[in-house]
C-alpha cells in the first residue's frame, strides 16, 4: 500500500511544475480535475464541452503559473481562471435554452446510476434558467463555497453586492420553479 | 399563484448563515407565520436540489502533455542557444580548434606550440603597452597643446576687450569735453548779447535824454 502521510501541499506542488517536474504538474491536475470539470459542466450544461473546458482551464492554469505568486490560496486562483474562461465560453455559445428542457438533459455522460443523472440532470435545468453571470455566482457559492468576500474579489464587486446577487439568483430559481409546478399542475 | 420574492433573511437561514441567536429568533418567526414556514420550506426544497448533485468522474485525459509541451519548447530553446553560442565561439576565435588530445594553436594557417602560443602572446602585450604609453603621450602633448592655444586666445580676446573699453572711455571724455566747449561758446555768445543789448538801451536812453536838454528853452 502506498502511503502519504504528509500530503504535498498546492503551493510545493506548484514550485515543483514551474522547476520542470511532470509527476508534481500531474498530481496538481488531479488534485482538481473533477472538481474544475463539474463546474465547467454546471456551467456549459454539455458534457464534452465540459470536459474541453476544463482542458482549457488547465492549460490557462499551466500557462500563467509563473505568474502565481502564492497571495491567495492556489485554489481561489484556478478558479479566478475557470471564471474568466467559462464566461469567455459562454458569451461564445450564448446559447439560451427552452425551460421546456427541463427533465431532458441528453447532454450528460449518463456514465453513473440512474437517480444520479436525474438529480445532476435536474440540477443543470435549474441552472439554465439563470444568466452566465447568476450562474457562475451560484456556482462559486453553493457548490465551491467560496466566501462572499473571495467572490466579491473575484467579480470586482463589494461583498453586500455579491451576497445581494446570490439571493436574487436563487429567488429567480425558486419563482421560475414554482411558475413551472403550477403550469403542470394545470396541465 | 403568482411566485413571490423571498427575503433575504429567509435565505440566510435556509443556507445556515445566520448566527445561533438569529436563527432562534428567526424560528420562533416561523412558528408564528404560516406564509414565512411555506417560503422556507420551498427555498429548502430548492436547496435540496440543487445539493442533489452527484460530482461526475473526469473523462480520462492526460495533463502531462502539456509539461511535454513546453519543456519541448525549453529544449528548442536551448537547443537554439547552444548552437548560438558555438557558432559565436567558432566565428570569434578561428585560429583555436578544439583535437581530441587538448587544444592546438595555429598561426597564420601553421601550427605552434602552446609555449610559442604564450611568447607570443607576451610579445603582443608588450607592444600593445608600449603603443598604449605612447598614444597617452601624444594624447597629453596634445592637450597641451591645445590648452596653450586656449589660453592664447583667451589673452587675446581679454586685449581686445581692454582695448574696445579704452577707446569707449576716449570718445566719451572727447565727447563731454565737445559739450563743455559749446555750453561755453552758448554762455559768451549769451553774455555778447546781452552787453549788446545794454549799449543799445543805453544809447537810446542817451539820445532822449540829449533831445530834452535841448528843447529846454
Amino acid at each position: 500500500m502506498h502511503l502519504t502521510p504528509f500530503p504535498s501541499t498546492d503551493q510545493t506542488l506548484v514550485a515543483k511544475a514551474l522547476s520542470g517536474s511532470q509527476r508534481a504538474w500531474t498530481k496538481l491536475v488531479r488534485r482538481y480535475e473533477q472538481e474544475v470539470f463539474n463546474h465547467a459542466l454546471r456551467m456549459t450544461g454539455h458534457h464534452d464541452d465540459a470536459r474541453d473546458l476544463t482542458q482549457d482551464i488547465f492549460l490557462a492554469v499551466f500557462r500563467n503559473l509563473p505568474s502565481f505568486r502564492g497571495d491567495a490560496r492556489f485554489r481561489t486562483w484556478l478558479y479566478r481562471i475557470a471564471k474568466n474562461r467559462s464566461i469567455d465560453l459562454l458569451r461564445k455559445r450564448q446559447k439560451l435554452v427552452s425551460i421546456d428542457t427541463l427533465g431532458d438533459c441528453p447532454e450528460l455522460s449518463q456514465a453513473g446510476d440512474v437517480d444520479h443523472f436525474h438529480d445532476n440532470c435536474e440540477v443543470i435545468a435549474l441552472l439554465r434558467l439563470l444568466s452566465s453571470e447568476q450562474r457562475l455566482i451560484l456556482e462559486l457559492k453553493f457548490f465551491q463555497q467560496f466566501t462572499f468576500e473571495e467572490i466579491g474579489a473575484q467579480m470586482n464587486t463589494s461583498s453586500n453586492t455579491a451576497k445581494t446577487r446570490y439571493y436574487a439568483a436563487l429567488n429567480k430559481l425558486k419563482s421560475t420553479s414554482e411558475a413551472n409546478h403550477d403550469a403542470a399542475q394545470s396541465l | 399563484m403568482m411566485p413571490h420574492k423571498v427575503s433575504d433573511t429567509a435565505w440566510a437561514y435556509c443556507l445556515g448563515e445566520m448566527n445561533e441567536a438569529d436563527a432562534a429568533d428567526f424560528a420562533t418567526r416561523i412558528a408564528a407565520e404560516p406564509a414565512l414556514a411555506r417560503d422556507v420550506a420551498d427555498c429548502e426544497a430548492l436547496l435540496h436540489k440543487l445539493g442533489g448533485w452527484q460530482n461526475e468522474p473526469m473523462p480520462p485525459w492526460d495533463p502531462r502533455h502539456m509539461v511535454n509541451r513546453q519543456s519541448h519548447h525549453w529544449g528548442l530553446q536551448w537547443l537554439t542557444a547552444a548552437f548560438a553560442a558555438a557558432a559565436l565561439v567558432f566565428s570569434l576565435l578561428p585560429h583555436f580548434h578544439a583535437s581530441a588530445t587538448g587544444i592546438q594553436f595555429t598561426w597564420s594557417g601553421a601550427g605552434i606550440s602552446a609555449a610559442q602560443m604564450e611568447s607570443r602572446l607576451l610579445q603582443f602585450d608588450s607592444r600593445n603597452k608600449l603603443a598604449v604609453e605612447r598614444r597617452i603621450a601624444e594624447l597629453r602633448e596634445d592637450q597641451t597643446l591645445k590648452n596653450r592655444r586656449l589660453v592664447v586666445s583667451l589673452l587675446t580676446v581679454a586685449e581686445q576687450r581692454r582695448r574696445n573699453d579704452l577707446i569707449q572711455m576716449a570718445s566719451w571724455f572727447s565727447q563731454q569735453k565737445e559739450l563743455s566747449n559749446r555750453q561755453q561758446r552758448q554762455i559768451v555768445q549769451w553774455v555778447a548779447d546781452a552787453q549788446q543789448h545794454d549799449d543799445a538801451r543805453i544809447n537810446a536812453l542817451w539820445t532822449t535824454v540829449s533831445n530834452r536838454e535841448e528843447s529846454v528853452p
